[in-house]
């Protein structure tokens, strides 16, 4: 950046130092050339005044003697005088000419007075040579000026680039290689000031979406300890197990931990596509009733084995507008987490409601519930507590995607006691802009178990 | 050794508790913090296996309550946190023990054993009483050199009456000792097994005393013939 803003200056000096010189020349050719013709002018004037018998043949000649040619002639037309050996340029009309004698362009005036005529010319040759003694001056000097101003704008550059630097530096040089810095304010100009702020509020958002992208590492790693754990006391047990009966138990705690551990890597992978930059499914308005009896279908055998009694509330001509295969993602994990903390025999109720603008999914379980403070806190178990293990069952990858899916539709989800006791979810987002009617769309398919 | 475990997970509970009673442990398992409060009234469990994660309550408010309610026996916390700080929080709130999942069943084992010897007189591997000796961990009992070819329940039984040699122990409290909840257990089988066991060591090692219960003592020296 420096070099580029030192080329720049350079250029624009060099460019500006060229326009003066220009400039400069301009002006000083032109005022050369309006000083000699007022010294025509003046010549002419002077031989009028003081007449033909001061015109001394024998007088010394002047100092400027060769620079002009003066010429009088009588007024019957016959040359009188002539500062040249010979005739010298021919005679004019009264006033200024330009002419080309002998070779040689000249400025010429030409005055009548007293039935004389008085003419006074200046070869251009000799206008160019006295204004070439010139040149070497006003080079010299724009040169001058031009290296000090380059100079001073460097040094004045280089002086208002160092916060720059410093800037850098500090950022090069984090306190930590994890930790992203926190510029201070203050030593910074004003200029830097927005920049500075800017960069503070990136690092800052950047420092929570890295502490949320750890969070969420810590509890994927936490909830596949579980089923890893079922995974390794079983597969231990089998090996030492010699009754059929204990062993086909210890294998159905196996296969029950890899589709815990296939739906775990499943919620992952969804995770990881709502969280992709370029996740577009198209918006739709669609058929609830429809759509939540594919669902249901999805869910009674989980529901069945757990002896939970699923059941939905539905407005009449409820329709939905979403994205409903993430929509279904959504309700699908909280689905799942309320039957697995349901009781047997109890009922879980899904409500559907489109009121105000809004939809409101609610699915309401009759389970242990959460923690108020985690519920609050839309399922994000505090981790300053010491003791925050407990009660986050729910808070994993599950309620990390519903958050995701509520945030794609701009909604949200809270988290409520259910009268009776359990946990009430609701997911309320807006209604989407009118949109062409579409026919229900099929939840996603299980995912298979491998 | 009877066990009392808190684990909400059904696959891990149903695991530990077929893997601890293969390995001649008792274990009683419950699954939330309510039902752990109210059996650890009973006195009887050598040590608690408590899972952080429980639906109703903290794992680790249950070892507070647990700890204000009276004594409690070692406690080994089963979790799938790993983090020092985690295990921290868990030591200082009065856990004697921290595995986290997924573990080996084996170190399982041997660390409730450590546990368990660990409040008792006698901290070494095996318990011995003359020339009587039990190894919990390889559940082998030897008697002057020579196996003994017990059961499991008179195995346990040996080993309850071992831990504290002289001291008497009742009958529910052997009971409980030897029987989980749900097991059928007849009204006279611990005496059953009180009388193989006497079978088996010989006369003068377990002792009655009429009324409290049962205690096992060296066996007085046989008197020498007189010549």
């Amino acid at each position: 950046m420096m070099g580029r803003l030192l080329r720049f200056q350079a250029v624009s000096v060099l460019v500006t130092g060229g326009l003066v010189a220009v400039v400069t020349f301009w002006l000083t050719w032109q005022s050369l050339n309006a000083s000699r013709n007022h010294t025509l002018e003046q010549v002419a004037y002077s031989v009028v005044r003081h007449g033909l018998e001061a015109e001394d043949p024998n007088a010394t000649d002047p100092p400027d003697a060769g620079q002009f040619v003066s010429q009088i002639w009588t007024g019957d037309g016959r040359l009188h005088f002539s500062s040249t050996d010979d005739d010298g340029p021919p005679r004019q009309s009264p006033g200024w000419h330009r002419l080309t004698w002998d070779g040689t362009d000249w400025q010429v005036f030409t005055l009548v007075e007293d039935g004389l005529t008085i003419q006074v010319s200046q070869a251009d040759d000799t206008r160019t040579q006295a204004f070439l003694r010139t040149v070497p001056w006003v080079v010299g000097l724009l040169a001058m000026v031009t290296l000090l101003l380059y100079a001073l704008l460097s040094a004045a550059a280089r002086r208002s680039l160092q916060p720059l630097a410093q800037l850098q530096a500090t950022l090069g040089n984090p306190q930590h290689p994890a930790q992203l810095p926190q510029l201070d304010t203050q030593p910074w100009p004003r200029e830097l000031a927005p920049l500075v702020d800017t960069l503070n509020n990136v690092f800052a958002q950047l420092t929570h979406s890295r502490a949320a992208h750890a969070h969420l590492v810590a509890r994927a790693a936490h909830e596949f300890r579980t089923p890893l754990a079922a995974l390794k006391i079983h597969t231990q047990l089998l090996a030492r197990q010699p009754d059929a009966t204990q062993q086909a138990r210890h294998q159905a705690h196996l296969l029950q931990a890899v589709e815990r551990l296939t739906r775990l890597v499943n919620q992952l992978l969804k995770l990881a596509e709502l969280e992709e930059p370029d996740h577009a499914e198209p918006t739709d308005t669609f058929d609830t009733t429809a759509w939540l009896d594919a669902a249901l279908a999805l869910w009674q055998p989980l529901a069945q084995a757990h002896g939970v009694q699923i059941v939905t509330t539905l407005e009449p001509g409820t329709r939905l507008s979403g994205k409903p295969q993430t929509l279904h993602a959504a309700l699908d994990n909280l689905v799942h987490n309320a039957i697995r903390h349901s009781p047997p025999g109890s009922t879980l109720t899904i409500r559907a409601q489109d009121d105000a603008g809004h939809h409101r999914l609610m699915v309401e379980d009759h389970g242990c519930g959460m923690a108020p403070s985690q519920r609050l806190n839309g399922g994000v178990p505090d981790s300053t507590a010491p003791n925050h293990a407990a009660h986050s069952e729910r808070s994993g990858l599950g309620l990390a995607i519903v958050r995701r899916v509520m945030w794609l539709h701009g909604g949200t989800l809270s988290l409520a006691e259910t009268a009776g006791g359990g946990l009430t979810a609701t997911l309320q987002w807006p209604r989407a802009t009118a949109q062409p009617d579409a026919p229900a769309p099929a939840p996603p398919p299980p995912p298979a178990p491998t | 050794m009877k066990v009392l475990l808190v684990e909400d997970d059904a696959a891990i509970g149903e695991g530990v508790v077929l893997g601890l009673t293969a390995s001649g442990l008792t274990v009683d398992w419950v699954t939330t913090g309510g039902q752990a409060l109210a059996a650890l009234a009973n006195p009887a469990y050598s040590v608690v296996v408590l899972d952080l994660g429980l639906p109703d309550m903290d794992g680790l408010d249950l070892l507070g309550r647990a700890r204000r309610q009276g004594a409690l026996p070692p406690v080994l916390i089963l979790s799938a946190r790993n983090q020092p700080q985690h295990r921290v929080a868990g030591l200082n709130l009065g856990a004697d023990d921290y595995l986290v999942k997924p573990f080996d069943f084996d170190e399982l084992v041997a660390r409730l054993h450590a546990l368990h010897r660990r409040r008792l007189p006698s901290q070494g591997a095996q318990f011995s009483l003359a020339d009587l000796t039990v190894d919990p961990l390889q559940r082998e009992a030897t008697l002057a050199g020579t196996p003994l070819a017990l059961s499991p329940k008179e195995f346990n039984l040996l080993a309850a009456l071992i831990e504290q040699p002289g001291v008497v122990r009742s009958l529910p409290w052997l009971e409980d000792r030897l029987y989980a909840w749900g097991e059928e257990v007849a009204s006279n089988a611990v005496q059953v097994h009180l009388h193989n066991l006497r079978r088996k060591l010989g006369e003068g090692w377990v002792h009655n005393i009429r009324g409290v219960g049962y205690k096992l003592a060296r066996p007085p020296a046989p008197e020498l013939p007189d010549d």
